[in-house]
């Protein structure tokens, strides 16, 4: 490890990095928002009355959690393009992303949904409001509120694994990515990386921060 | 129902037999290649150390057809760069073993010894000369661009400038490309199969590699067609470590007796020849030509 | 359309070979798991204790090895290991590699990405542990206690055993994600099971035997680790005892 030329990628190449950190930031944000949102249908699927609905559900957690990432990137990209839909890098990879993480959310979701407990169900149904109002503005803000911790987990876990992304045939060029194209191009294996690194665990930091700094001001606790 | 508590390894036990008798089903067994009466060389050679040690080890490239590939099924090394490797094992008396090279470790496995010889589509140039002795050259790549038919921008490798181009890592054609069209937008992926699925869904706009591997990408896949003339000629040569008493002239020979009794256009006919229908002469400029020749660009 | 469901473009699951050639890939990312699990299970033990050791200077540096080697991506791990292991070391590995192993494992590149796996899962699986322990109940340590045991056998023959066995779901999380992860060392050239689907794709070259597309020969992998990640979920469904929620096994990746 030689520290003059370790600092002299700073300079060097500083921008290149910089770049990547922020495609990978915004890989991740567009990637958890998608995951989110299919978590919370998932959810609601696996916890439906009728069991066809619910083992759709159930098919999606199963595959989408047991498949690996970089196959799933593959099989989303040149499946949609063959089947005629140009899907652009960038969005392939926030689509693969989103929805292998959804897979979790889902899962996360619905012990929180569990947690929340039939009582409010009935009660927000005696109340008159539809099924989706029910779901929508009653359980799952409850559901997210008591898995804010867990979800924070995820997060992190999407930091980590949007560095798959940059190893794929995907050409978006993340942290990662630039990682890789430089320490080809220079050979400082343990200096890139350790800047790759620096990189990653600055982004899991602050993405704990915001987890814990939400679970302070939001979490409900039973 | 009672389940007992071993019962719940059955689903791991039956997937786990299911894979293991699917996956050892024997493939054939590749035979060991030894031409008798062939006369030991002076002790002090190279040569002779190949021969004492009883097989000689050449890098090749496993998935880059029709020059060195490893045949999924029967686990066979074939294509033009393994026959040119077997001649030279032949005049050596001793069986050929091929191990897997890349393009980032292909000197570097010179270098350890790990491999005696390297045949894995490596374009010589002057920079590479300075850590490895190339033979002459065995073999001339032409460049080529590849498109899809109802392409109407790209004409040829002038008209690749702004366009997104798919090469495989570490292809020797990166820099003849960029010198060619400078602004292409340049895709590295790993192997033709990539390159090939990517421009069928119009991931890129064109492939550059050599003519052969092309030609053999259009006769899977008649949406693509090649464009434009042969932009640049990438020589190939074999590589071996520096300093190896009388090797480099054994091989030289070896290769120039390949291509004077028929062995050459043989082995072009049946890997190169089959796909693109056409026919070449074995090439005839030597090393010291081409280095002087790329020292004077 | 065409492409995705026409029947040619399926006829090459017919031939045994092929299917097989994928299988032998398979096998090795398999055999790479089964390593690093194995490595990894052993090795975050001593790492987790020493995170719960009482001298707050151990456990501190315990915990921040933990810590760092936890935030990173494993992609970054696995890859940095392969590239800046020297190509000396690389070899001597090759050399050494014991007679029995199969042909295809010997290679250095399935014992770097075991390496950096390891590096990667212990540290996981040390957090783990440390939950399970955390977990045993506080009145098991008290009766250890009260029996008179040091606190030393107290761990091995009490504390540990429970708060692993209460964590066995979670574990075979862990071990799943890994499964998943030995896809990464396809990036190294180690013929496993991704790098075979692209041979056999590239092997259309030579047009002996129906086209293999490599879309679809992606998809047959894929569902190949599914079914091998199922299996490892159904098992590990049988440790679950019902006071456990289904979202202990959320551990992510």
């Amino acid at each position: 490890m030689n520290l003059p030329e370790f600092w002299s990628i700073l300079t060097d190449d500083g921008d290149a990095l910089l770049r990547g950190l922020q495609w990978t930031l915004a890989l991740v944000v567009a990637a958890f928002a998608l995951a989110m949102v299919i978590g919370a249908v998932i959810c609601v699927l696996r916890c439906h009355a009728r069991p066809g609905v619910r083992a759709i559900g159930t098919g999606y957690v199963e595959v989408f959690r047991n498949v690996p990432l970089l196959v799933l990137i593959f099989a989303i990209y040149l499946g949609l393009r063959h089947s005629g839909l140009a899907i652009g890098s960038f969005a392939a990879a926030v689509a693969s992303l989103g929805m292998y993480s959804g897979a979790y959310i889902a899962e996360a979701l619905r012990s929180g949904v569990i947690a929340v407990g039939a009582a409010q169900f009935e009660a927000a149904d005696a109340l008159g409001l539809s099924r989706s109002m029910v779901w929508a503005e009653v359980v799952l803000p409850q559901a997210a509120r008591l898995v804010i911790a867990p979800l924070g987990n995820l997060l992190i876990g999407m930091i980590k694994n949007s560095a798959i992304v940059g190893t794929s045939i995907l050409a978006v060029p993340d942290l990662m990515n630039q990682a890789r194209q430089l320490q080809s191009q220079t050979f400082l294996t343990t200096e890139t990386f350790l800047w790759a690194a620096i990189g990653y665990l600055l982004l899991t930091a602050v993405a704990t921060s915001g987890a814990n700094w939400l679970s302070r001001r939001f979490a409900l606790v039973r | 129902m009672t389940v007992r508590k071993w019962a719940r390894w059955l689903p791991a036990v039956a997937l786990a037999t299911v894979l293991i008798v699917i996956g050892s089903l024997d493939s054939a067994p590749t035979a060991a290649e030894r031409v008798p009466g062939v006369t030991p060389f002076p002790s002090g050679t190279a040569m002779r150390a190949i021969q004492d040690k009883g097989e000689l080890v050449v890098g090749i490239k496993f998935e880059s057809p029709p020059f060195g590939f490893k045949e999924p099924r029967t686990g066979a090394v074939i294509g033009f760069d393994a026959d040119a490797a077997r001649t030279i094992g032949n005049a050596l008396g001793v069986p050929v073993r091929f191990v897997e090279t890349i393009s980032s470790n292909r000197i570097p496995f010179l270098q350890s010894g790990r491999v005696d010889i390297v045949f894995a589509t490596m374009t010589i140039t002057g920079k590479r000369a300075e850590s490895v002795d190339f033979s002459d050259p065995y073999y001339i790549a032409p460049g080529r661009v590849l498109v899809k038919r109802d392409n109407s921008v790209i004409h040829g490798p002038s008209d690749l400038n702004g366009q997104r181009v798919c090469i495989t890592v570490g292809s020797s054609l990166r820099a003849a490309v960029l010198e060619v069209a400078p602004r292409a937008e340049l895709r590295e992926v790993d192997g033709y199969a990539a390159c090939s699925q990517l421009l069928s869904v119009n991931a890129v706009d064109a492939v550059v590699s050599e003519d052969v591997s092309l030609i053999g990408l259009t006769l899977q896949n008649s949406d693509f067609v090649l464009v434009g003339p042969g932009f640049t000629e990438e020589p190939f040569g074999a590589a071996s470590a520096k300093n190896r008493p009388g090797w480099q002239a054994f091989v030289n020979e070896t290769l120039a007796r390949m291509k004077a009794d028929g062995s050459w256009s043989r082995s072009y006919d049946r890997w190169v020849g089959s796909v693109t229908g056409g026919q070449a002469e074995p090439p005839t400029i030597t090393l010291a030509e081409l280095l002087a020749m790329e020292a004077a660009k | 359309m065409d492409y995705l469901f026409g029947p040619e473009n399926y006829r090459w699951l017919l031939d045994v070979s092929n299917l097989r050639f994928l299988i032998q890939g398979f096998g090795i990312n398999v055999a790479t798991a089964a390593m690093a699990a194995v490595l990894s299970l052993i090795l975050a033990l001593p790492l987790a204790l020493l995170r719960l050791q009482r001298n707050r200077v151990v456990a501190r540096i315990a915990g921040t090895w933990i810590d760092v080697w936890r935030n990173l991506p494993t992609a970054l791990v696995v890859l940095y290991v392969a590239l800046a292991t020297p190509s000396a070391v690389q070899e001597a590995v090759e050399q050494y590699a014991p007679g029995w192993f199969p042909e295809p494992m010997r290679s250095s590149g399935v014992i770097v990405g075991v390496v950096g796996l390891t590096l990667y899962y212990s540290a996981l699986i040390a957090e783990v542990y440390r939950a399970g322990i955390n977990a045993v109940p506080v009145g098991q340590v008290q009766a250890a206690t009260a029996l008179g045991l040091p606190r030393r056998d107290a761990l091995r023959f009490v504390i540990v055993p429970q708060g692993v066995r209460a964590m066995t779901p979670a574990l075979i999380s862990q071990v799943i994600s890994l499964v998943k992860n030995t896809t990464l060392i396809s990036i190294i050239a180690v013929p496993e099971a991704l790098r075979h689907a692209q041979i056999l794709a590239n092997s259309n070259f030579f047009s002996t035997g129906p086209q293999v597309p490599l879309l679809h020969v992606f998809v047959l992998t894929g569902l190949l680790f599914i079914a091998l990640n199922i299996v490892l979920s159904r098992v590990s469904r049988s440790f679950e005892t019902h006071s456990h929620v289904r979202s202990r096994s959320m551990s992510f990746a």
